[in-house]
């Protein structure tokens, strides 16, 4: 017998003892009856459910189950698949995106059919500098959108941008409203959202739960699941207990060792595949030492990063060849690697004419897993004479000196769509020098990234940025410590659960066991 | 009631003061809403303008002094993280948080006095060690701990209550769910006035009126409950008004622990989000809280010590 059932057993006989069955809450015979819903954590509340403003996880895991986009990551993976619309072309000049809509799709509460206007709409309402859309410049490309027919949309860009697709309308700024809708909530919206995918905002009660109910109109059939109910638990040791006691199905952790004791306890699917992360340190490059390349390669020889994998991460995350993971279009393994080796790294160092090492510092936020990694990169450093100051900082305050450059290392945890267009322009293209992410200062692959961009085809694509991982190994902008794994626990009897890659939970896709 | 509105007119001051120090404070503190709002990826233009959108590129004093100004004719503003007026969360979260402390101070109460009285009527025995002993592990246990202890005990173990505080639907559920943060948060007031019960009670039993209700050969439970005890009680009641700004404090804690939707928690997140207004909203219910009990533990003085009455 397992610790549930007879935690379950042992509440019952108690409360008929003690002649107290409505106090302890046995689940009645009613409510017994009703479907089960599945329950999901979150780690922190939701703040917004409009789609041009979502900026947190867990809104976007509440409105990844609301919404649809005209193209979607297939779930589980990084492979785009159709959407809203059933197909598309492109033009051959990469400049003119022609999607057709499927004409099966209601919007939820009866707000009428899917249609072009509402694309249009929806994506002019980011160009709207009133709307205050956080996505706004993810369509500086696009010229102009317009519904050629009723089931038709045209974009047009200003010159050619291969990630248009599985960058801009397949993440966060894709998703497409009801104008209808928007227009009748105005303020209260955020009570009233309105989509066309597999689930129904049905109530929000803050600090307590979002509950959704399965669309029965869902254009493909209604989900198994009846209702959502989305619990936000910031603590993962709170979550941890609600698993426990049955009070949670299915919840993502930050702390291995929360997660190595639900795994070990038998009762729950445990999964902890790699995913988009990388935990890494960007150098600052316009501070000596840090402008000597030779620096820079004895700092990379001189992190024992097999360690803290088998350590920080109990054998759970792998050691990185480079910044993207193998989950990123374009990934290669075939770089230059700077294995653990602290006497080549003093050799260098003493070749660079700092053989007696140097001081300096790493700024990190202190969310994990950075507080238990930064001690150890702090020993690994002195070994080969580096004096690590450590400078450990709540969210929020972290942000100020990272975006006034004032740091010489800087600790990052990243997680960006699949395209790797984004996350390469964010952190390593010149225009997102501080405040932006390009902690760095790293210029050397501007070109690369925008030939990619104009790329059409694929392979050669893939082989740019092949090229510029390469590039990358060589100048070392940034020592990346590893990759880190994304770690799901849920309970044995639901089926069909994929992992999250970019945030959206699919739970059109997940049933109860019989 | 002239006396009663002097008062009243008495505290504005002191709620100035809280407002303008957590005000000062919370902007002191590294980091704002706009960069923790818009991520990292945010485009300078984008954080430019909505820190103008939020006025946060004021003056602090202009921004201060809007503040005040709106506050005046009631209105709290609205959060930079959910677009909403403050008041309105507040108002939602509040009878959560209420309900907890008011849970808490009770069971503190049942607790603590009659541990409190034992440990002194029963002084050096048994009793008297098991309680002091226990109450001083009690006062030094981290809430957090203790909440999450409780939980694994009587939530994992037994399936008595549920780990979540939130998403009750009845009042019965509401209470069900109530029972495990109370009685968390409870615990460690609970040891505090059991210590103070019991050095009171000692004090009281040595004193010379005490002997004499002996000597007329009062029984003892008369003696201690409505000789003693009623002189007792001033110092318990100080400390318990005292105790309601660290059981606020303390409410912060547990309602993470236990997912309890209260002010607490609203704190936390708008703590972390900076969230300015919301910060000040609560910051300001919670310094309000302070001041009206202990401006009611003054009134309780004046009915158990009829000397002070007039003080």
């Amino acid at each position: 017998m397992n610790a549930l059932t007879e935690a379950r057993i042992n509440r019952r006989s108690l409360a008929l003892m003690a002649g107290m069955a409505p106090l302890v809450g046995v689940p009645s015979v009613a409510r017994a009856q009703e479907p089960r819903p599945l329950r999901v954590r979150m780690s922190a509340d939701i703040s917004q459910l409009d789609p041009i403003l979502i900026f947190d996880p867990s809104s976007h895991y509440v409105a990844g189950s609301i919404y649809s986009r005209l193209v979607r990551y297939r779930p589980g993976t990084t492979e785009i698949q159709p959407d809203l619309a059933s197909d598309w072309e492109v033009s051959d000049d990469g400049m003119t995106y022609t999607f057709h809509l499927r004409e099966d799709v209601q919007w939820h509460k009866g707000y009428g059919q899917v249609t072009a206007n509402d694309v249009k709409f929806s994506v002019e309402r980011h160009l709207n500098p009133e709307n205050a859309s956080l996505f706004a410049a993810y369509f500086d490309v696009m010229e102009s959108v317009e519904a050629v027919d009723d089931f038709t949309v045209r974009f047009r860009l200003r010159q050619p941008f291969a990630p248009f697709v599985g960058s801009t309308l397949a993440f966060r700024s894709g998703w497409i409203v009801s104008q209808q809708a928007i227009e009748d909530a105005g303020e209260d919206y955020l009570q009233n959202p309105i989509g066309s995918g597999p689930y129904v905002f049905e109530s929000w009660a803050p600090g307590q739960n979002v509950t959704l109910l399965a669309n029965e109109e869902y254009f493909e059939g209604a989900p198994e699941i009846q209702q959502l109910v989305f619990v936000p638990i910031p603590e993962d040791s709170a979550a941890e207990l609600a698993m426990l006691s049955g009070e949670i199905d299915l919840s993502y952790f930050n702390l291995v060792e929360v997660f190595q004791r639900l795994e070990s306890s038998g009762e729950f699917v445990a999964e902890s595949p790699i995913g988009l992360g990388v935990h890494g340190m960007m150098i600052n490059l316009t501070r000596p030492p840090f402008d000597d390349l030779l620096v820079r390669q004895a700092m990379a020889h001189a992190i024992d990063q097999e360690g803290i994998v088998a350590t920080v991460w109990q054998g759970l995350a792998e050691v990185p060849t480079g910044f993207l993971t193998p989950q990123y279009l374009g990934y290669t393994d075939d770089v230059q690697t700077y294995p653990y080796d602290p006497e080549r790294a003093m050799e260098l160092l003493a070749e660079a004419g700092h053989g007696e090492g140097f001081e300096t510092s790493l700024l990190y936020a202190s969310s994990p897993p950075w507080p238990q990694m930064a001690p150890i990169i702090q020993a690994n450093f002195q070994q080969v004479g580096i004096q690590l100051e450590l400078q450990q900082l709540e969210f929020a305050a972290y942000q100020v000196p990272r975006r006034e450059g004032n740091y010489d290392l800087i600790a990052i945890s990243t997680s960006r769509p699949a395209d790797p267009d984004l996350i390469l322009t964010e952190y390593f293209h010149s225009r997102s020098f501080p405040p932006g992410v390009n902690n760095s200062y790293y210029d050397q692959i501007d070109e690369l990234i925008e030939e990619a961009r104009l790329e059409q085809d694929t392979e050669a694509r893939e082989a740019i940025y092949a090229q510029i991982q390469q590039r990358m190994a060589e100048d070392i902008p940034g020592l990346w410590v590893d990759w880190n794994p994304i770690l799901m626990v849920h309970n044995p009897d639901i089926v069909g659960h994929a992992i999250v890659m970019n945030y959206d939970l699919n739970p059109q896709t997940m049933r109860f066991a019989e | 009631m002239k006396y009663f509105f002097q008062i009243v007119l008495s505290l504005i001051p002191t709620i100035l003061g809280a407002i303008t120090i957590v005000f000062l404070v919370i902007h002191f503190v590294p980091g704002d809403p706009v960069s923790v709002m818009l991520g990292e990826f945010a485009a300078p233009e984008a954080e430019a303008q909505l820190r103008s959108d939020l006025g946060l590129d004021r003056p602090l004093i202009v921004q201060f002094g809007d503040y005040l100004l709106h506050l005046a004719s009631g209105d709290l503003g609205r959060s930079i993280r959910l677009g909403t007026p403050v008041i309105e969360q507040i108002i939602d979260r509040l009878p959560y948080t209420i309900a907890l402390t008011t849970f808490a101070s009770a069971i503190s109460l049942m607790v603590g006095m009659p541990l409190g009285i034992i440990a002194a009527v029963r002084r050096k025995t048994a009793a008297d060690y098991v309680t002091r002993s226990v109450a001083l592990i009690a006062v030094s246990m981290p809430t957090f701990w203790l909440g999450l202890l409780m939980i694994l005990l009587f939530s994992i173990q037994l399936g008595w209550f549920p780990v979540l505080g939130s998403s009750a639907s009845t009042v019965g559920e509401f209470l069900h769910r109530a029972v495990l943060p109370s009685a968390a948060l409870g615990t460690v007031m609970a040891a505090l006035i059991a210590r103070v019960t019991r050095a009171s009670m000692l004090e009281v039993l040595n004193q010379d009126y005490v002997r004499t209700a002996r000597a007329k050969g009062l029984q003892e439970s008369i003696v201690h409950y409505r000789h003693a005890l009623k002189n007792a009680l001033l110092p318990i009641i100080t400390i318990v008004g005292l105790n309601v700004g660290q059981l606020l404090g303390g409410a912060v804690i547990t309602e993470s622990v236990f997912s309890w939707p209260g002010l607490g928690k609203l704190f936390i997140d708008s703590m972390y989000a900076r969230d300015y207004p919301m910060i000040q909203g609560v910051a300001l219910f919670f310094a309000i809280g302070v001041i009206t009990v202990n401006l009611v533990t003054d009134l309780i003085y004046g009915i158990v010590n009829p000397v002070m009455r007039h003080g």
